[in-house]
């Protein structure tokens, strides 16, 4: 699979959740092909040095910030993101707020499914573990 | 009765119609008609970026496309209603989330009548779905949000 970029992978991904939004027009063997490859780009970006601790870019700190509010059970399993909200309440650009939200479904913190973020139960991310173990 | 009331009594009588299932039998709507706009801009969005996607996943939907043009056989009628419902379902979960609608309170579904000029049929749909899902209740034929479960 050729690797695209963080900002790419980005814009696909949103590409192909719009697609999905209307899975049930589409034909069965493309949406089966959308999802596994979402599934992939996905998992692949989760290895590239931007998703790791650490980055110090503006939307990973806010990333940062977001996760650990999930950690300390401010937003829980389940809850949807208000994006506006997190717009002004942090003092933060739409786009920064956009690339923070992506991190975190790289890092599976995260998923978006309808152009809605939710906050995923802990755990959920049992491939990339598989993965990572020798 | 409050203004709010009575724009909802004025809702209520527009949805009177949808009760005939007669309503639903009528070929190509302008929701189809918007779907497979839809439909088609995604695709062709998506196709922008063949040059990084995998070969399988450029030529399916390059393969698809013309079938969007093809509305022979009614294949398409009846086609945009959940799709726009479920959009419009996502815009009102949105709308909940970002504090539009709170815990408790009606969602008075003529105001995406009147603001979003979305049909009352889709605006219908998308209420029974959100109350399916759980995100609202009914009671007294009015919408009401659902706190956290």
């Amino acid at each position: 699979m050729t690797a695209p970029g963080r900002e790419d992978a980005q814009a696909i991904t949103w590409q192909v959740d719009g697609l999905l939004c209307d899975d049930h027009l589409l034909p069965s063997a493309l949406v089966a092909a959308l999802r596994a490859y979402r599934e992939n780009l996905l998992r692949h970006c989760a290895a590239r040095p931007w998703a790791q601790p650490g980055n110090r870019a503006r939307y990973a700190r806010l990333s940062a910030i977001i996760e650990h509010e999930i950690a300390d059970g401010v937003r829980r399993p389940g809850d949807r993101l208000p994006f506006l909200h997190l717009d002004k309440a942090y003092h933060e650009a739409g786009k920064t707020v956009e690339h923070a939200l992506f991190l975190l479904t790289v890092r599976g913190v995260l998923a978006r499914d309808r152009l809605t973020y939710y906050v995923l139960p802990p755990g959920l991310d049992l491939a990339s573990e598989s993965d990572i173990r020798p | 009765m409050t203004d709010q009331d009575d724009r909802q009594a004025q809702w209520d009588r527009l949805m009177a119609p949808l009760r005939n299932p007669a309503f639903y039998q009528r070929g190509m709507t302008s929701a189809d008609e918007q779907t497979l706009r839809d439909i088609r801009g995604r695709l062709e969005r998506h196709l922008d970026y063949a040059a990084v996607l995998p070969a399988g996943l450029v030529a399916m939907p390059r393969d698809y496309l013309p079938e969007l043009a093809d509305l022979a056989g009614g294949r398409w009628e009846g086609a945009g209603l959940p799709s726009q419902a479920l959009g419009l379902c996502e815009r009102i979960g949105w709308d909940i989330a970002e504090g539009v609608w709170k815990p408790g309170e009606r969602v008075y579904s003529d105001h995406y009548y009147y603001r979003l000029s979305e049909p009352p049929v889709t605006v219908h749909c998308a209420m029974q779905i959100l109350a399916a899902r759980g995100d609202v209740t009914i009671r007294d034929d009015g919408y009401y949000v659902r706190g956290k479960r």
